[in-house]
């Protein structure tokens, strides 16, 4: 899952980042894109670059976590995993060993939007890719022995993630954010509801979502257009279409009461604090002005919040601001982890006091500059590869509904005004909409930089567990 | 709704195995076997540009001007081997302080002047090598040339800035340690290696790590940081003439230094196949790590081992991953591989389980490498670990950058540019016996360290039905192998 809003786009070139040189923005070739349809509804998206010998084949489908059902969450998960078990005629790695020998490398992931399978090639191997996706696609084999086997795959995949520290703070703070919309379950869900789960289960999820209406076929690289549309008419286009998926309709009520949450954390040392609110879904015309204002929070050690809070009030060790934009929501923080001895009051007092100081004073010329130069860069950086290149007009045309957007984000980026950032500051910052996430170590640790420093302050005692008030985690399924 | 034919059939598929090719495209041109295409020759690594400036230091130039921007690494030949033992941690703090303020620059308007002009410097330090780089627009290449030389080459280490920076390391430091991956793999580490510098974490110990003064890092960087042995690499959108010009410009004057002697370092001896369980109380997951260790980048079996690597531990469809994933469903993943650096390398396998399996799963992992001494590669896992090699060597080098690690890496171990060449020439000619024999000069079975991490008192009996077990606290030192279990050690 994506926490910063990734721009790709026009690259800019000539550009001289002159602090407060608002130098016209020379823009350079737009992406030569082609958007075709096959009969059957499958979305074809091809770009050709003959830099190198090898193509990028990516296949979105437009299901995610956020298509669960509440008693069945991590399921699109797990279905990712169930797509590479095989076919009568695949065995259960044949689609790795196929690709993997002639060095193509394979994967999928699964986000609250989106399941993507990615293979990078030797472009002459664009009809085995093909093969492959197709196969699985119309011909997938799924039986209790490799639904059982897989479910305990991705249980070890589960446990994997809930054993690190802070393992379990991604679901308590999206089950903090959201109590309607299913982006209240993190996307590796809950083990209860795997374990519910039934094998017709797994095959009606199939047969709902992985239909070629649902499917966006993504190819970058040293392959013609042509070529690809017609392998892909061949090896896609005999698949039959399917009744479209049934669109998630929930949507989180507006917040009209400040929440908090204070969730004690069993295994990570430090503690951390993060103001949020509520903003816009990814692509809306408020997105580029928070993306902006990301990146002046985030940007680098110059940036307000880590100038102040860590270089000068030494209360923080890390602070920052950070943006999760998604289909159909949007979330803003800013917060950061909380230096071992500091007030944890003081601390959060320090995060509100950045956010009203930008609330009353706004963002400075040099900020947006700053930020502009750096979105430039970024956008250029994002185009040297071709999985690079195929994320984005997969993220486009998938998830924001217009993949002309690649060619039009950079510049709706460079056209945001400190006006723009102060008012949507103004709009979703408010105190009333307020969420507040307090994460208090359950272990109290000694300071390993306790005596260190002679004396200063930070030779305080560690902080120790807040009153374990009702354990954020509690949601966390039994084993 | 879908259709009730199609709901005929995609149930009559799966229910009573329809035969194949109802469903599967008859009467289409979709093949039903799947239509590869050959395999590519090998693919030769770009000849890079390459002089030395008179202080010793090489300038290498990968030119590609895809897209507007040019990385610069400069690589030095230093690291956590040339910590003090009581302050290790020394280079990679020292690195981490470069940016923090330099002779001309405080840190804060180091910071402004990167931040604005949208120049990323960073740096860090392995065991053998530190590397620096800076990144940006082709347009910043000026500037981004002068800051990169302004940190490496003039550092002052602010007193405040680096007390700052301490707390940093020291707090991420404390996250890292209570990580059940980082403790299985350090602890495997250092009972591997023992003193020798491989042992090390790089990064540092906490203990280690708050020995460290302002005073150790000046010294460290005068010591240590020099022209000669360092490599300076451009790659991206800038021709050489322009990359020379400005080597020269910002490097040129740097003062040769006396690089330090590579010193050789002993190693433990080998052991009988032995556990040490690291007791974490909270673990729901159980990880272990096994093997021994193995020989360096210079040894003449380095290639066949690379091929070796494959079959056994590398990627989806190793037989480890085939065995404890696929077949086994234990976990979500299994691997492992010999690894090598310049004086020394092992043999690591790792991989996690739930706690009931986690004595099945480790006598997997050592069945596996008996195997591998036994039952020599099928046709299919040879030919496939070549052709792997082979086509993923053309993959990993779509961007400049990937190209500049590749040739670090030759210039560090003193192979020359056209190594590749003979590189897969030998890959084609191995045999499924020489891999075999491989894995019967290099294999010890009966030598395996295994650490496992996990709750003690769940696993303990488990894995006493395997070999003997010695019980530690984590971040404990391993006790030698007399020493009897469970004894409180210090």
């Amino acid at each position: 899952m994506k926490n910063r809003h990734l721009i790709c786009g026009n690259v800019v070139i000539g550009f001289v980042g002159i602090m407060l040189s608002f130098a016209a923005v020379a823009i350079a070739d737009d992406w030569k894109y082609f958007d075709d349809r096959l009969d059957n509804g499958m979305r074809v998206i091809t770009m050709e670059d003959h830099s190198a010998p090898i193509a990028a084949v990516q296949i979105w489908y437009h299901v995610g976590s956020k298509n669960d059902s509440p008693e069945r969450t991590g399921f699109a998960h797990l279905f990712e995993h169930m797509m590479f078990r095989g076919t009568d005629r695949l065995g259960p790695e044949d689609h790795f060993r196929y690709l993997r020998r002639y060095g193509g490398n394979v994967n999928g992931y699964t986000t609250f939007d989106h399941t993507t399978y990615i293979e990078e090639i030797p472009s002459n191997q664009l009809d085995l890719t093909f093969w492959l996706e197709a196969e699985r696609l119309a011909n997938l084999k799924i039986n209790d022995e490799y639904f059982s086997k897989e479910r305990e795959v991705v249980k070890e995949e589960y446990r994997l993630g809930k054993d690190r520290p802070y393992g379990h703070l991604m679901e308590a703070a999206l089950g903090l954010a959201f109590k309607e919309h299913p982006y209240r379950w993190d996307v590796i869900g809950n083990l209860d509801h795997l374990n519910a789960a039934t094998t017709d289960e797994v095959q009606a999820y199939f047969k709902t979502h992985y239909v070629p209406n649902n499917a966006t076929l993504v190819v970058v690289g040293d392959v013609g257009h042509d070529e690809v549309l017609n392998k892909a008419k061949q090896y896609f286009g005999w698949i039959p279409k399917s009744p479209t998926p049934p669109a998630v309709a929930a949507r989180e009520s507006e917040i009209t009461e400040p929440r908090r949450l204070d969730f004690v954390e069993p295994v990570g040392p430090l503690p951390m604090i993060a103001v949020g609110y509520h903003v816009c879904a990814d692509g809306q015309p408020d997105s580029y002005p928070l993306e902006v204002l990301n990146q002046i929070l985030a940007s680098g050690e110059s940036s307000r919040i880590y100038k102040h809070l860590v270089k000068e009030q030494e209360k923080f060790m890390v602070a920052s601001g950070a943006s999760i934009f998604l289909e159909q929501d949007g979330l803003f923080a800013v917060g950061g982890i909380v230096n071992m001895g500091q007030d944890m009051k003081e601390a959060e007092q320090a995060i509100l006091g950045e956010i009203n100081d930008l609330l009353d004073k706004g963002v400075t010329d040099e900020e947006l500059q700053k930020a502009r130069n750096q979105l430039m860069s970024d956008a250029v950086r994002q185009r040297m590869t071709d999985a690079g290149k195929a994320q984005r007009l997969g993220h486009c045309a998938v998830i924001l509904g217009n993949v002309d957007l690649v060619n039009q984000e950079l510049g709706l980026l460079m056209k945001v005004t400190k006006e723009d950032v102060n008012a949507v500051m103004k709009k979703y910052f408010q105190d009333s909409r307020k969420m507040t996430l307090v994460v208090t170590p359950a272990l109290a640790k000694a300071n390993p930089f306790k005596g260190m420093f002679g004396g200063k302050k930070t030779d305080k005692e560690t902080p120790k567990t807040n009153e374990p008030k009702k354990p954020a985690d509690d949601k966390s399924p039994k084993e | 709704m879908k259709s009730d034919f199609i709901k005929h059939f995609v149930f009559g598929m799966f229910t009573f195995l329809a035969p194949i090719g109802l469903w599967a495209g008859e009467g289409t041109d979709f093949p039903d076997q799947p239509p590869a295409a050959p395999p590519l020759k090998a693919a030769q690594l770009p000849k890079p540009f390459v002089t030395t400036l008179d202080n010793g230091m090489d300038v290498v130039v990968i030119s590609n001007s895809e897209v507007p921007w040019v990385s610069i690494s400069l690589m030095l030949p230093i690291g956590a081997q040339l910590d003090p033992e009581e302050k290790i941690g020394l280079a990679s703090v020292t690195v981490s302080m470069l940016t923090q303020g330099t002779r001309n620059y405080t840190s804060d308007e180091l910071a402004e002047k990167m931040d604005t002009n949208a120049i990323s410097i960073s740096g860090s330090a392995g065991i053998e090598t530190t590397a620096v780089y800076a990144s940006s627009l082709k347009d910043q290449i000026n500037l981004s040339t002068e800051l990169l030389a302004e940190v490496v080459r003039q550092p002052v280490f602010p007193e405040k800035d680096f007390l700052r920076t301490m707390k940093q390391t020291l707090q991420s430091k404390a996250v890292e340690e209570v990580e059940p991956t980082f403790q299985v793999m350090t602890t495997y580490r250092k009972w591997l290696y023992g003193d020798h510098p491989q042992g090390r974490e790089s990064n540092g110990e906490t203990a280690t790590l708050q020995n460290i003064r302002r005073k150790d890092l000046e010294k460290f960087h005068q010591q240590y940081y020099m022209p000669n042995g360092s490599t300076l690499i451009f790659s991206g959108d800038i021709q050489p003439e322009q990359a020379v010009g400005l080597a020269k410009k910002y490097f040129a004057d740097w003062p040769k230094g006396e690089l330090p002697k590579f010193e050789s370092h002993p190693l433990p001896p080998a052991e009988p196949t032995r556990i040490v369980l690291i007791d974490r109380s909270t673990s729901k997951q159980i990880k272990v790590v096994v093997g021994h260790l193995g020989y360096n980048r210079f040894d003449p079996d380095y290639t066949c081992g690379q091929l070796f690597n494959q079959v056994f531990g590398g990627g989806f469809v190793s037989r480890l991953n085939h065995r404890i994933r696929v077949v086994e469903g234990l976990t979500y993943g299994a691997g492992g591989s010999f690894s090598t650096s310049r004086e020394t390398g092992a043999l690591t396998a790792f991989t996690f389980t739930r706690p009931d399996m986690i004595g099945k799963t480790i006598n997997i992992l050592l069945e596996e490498i008996k195997k591998m001494q036994e039952v020599h590669p099928t046709a299919e896992e040879l030919n496939d670990g070549k052709s792997y090699l082979v086509g993923s060597f053309a993959l990993s080098m779509e961007t400049p950058q990937e190209i500049a690690s590749k040739v670090w890496d030759l210039k560090f171990y003193g192979l020359p540019y056209d190594y590749y060449d003979g590189y897969f020439k030998q890959i084609d000619s191995l045999t499924s016996e020489q891999v075999q024999a491989f894995a019967r000069k290099h294999l010890h079975p009966d030598q395996i360290k295994i650490v496992v991490v996990g709750n003690a008192e769940e696993v303990k009996s488990q894995l006493e039905a395997i070999a003997p077990v010695t019980v530690i606290k984590p971040g404990e030192k391993v006790p030698p192998p007399n020493a009897p279990a469970d004894s409180p050690q210090q």
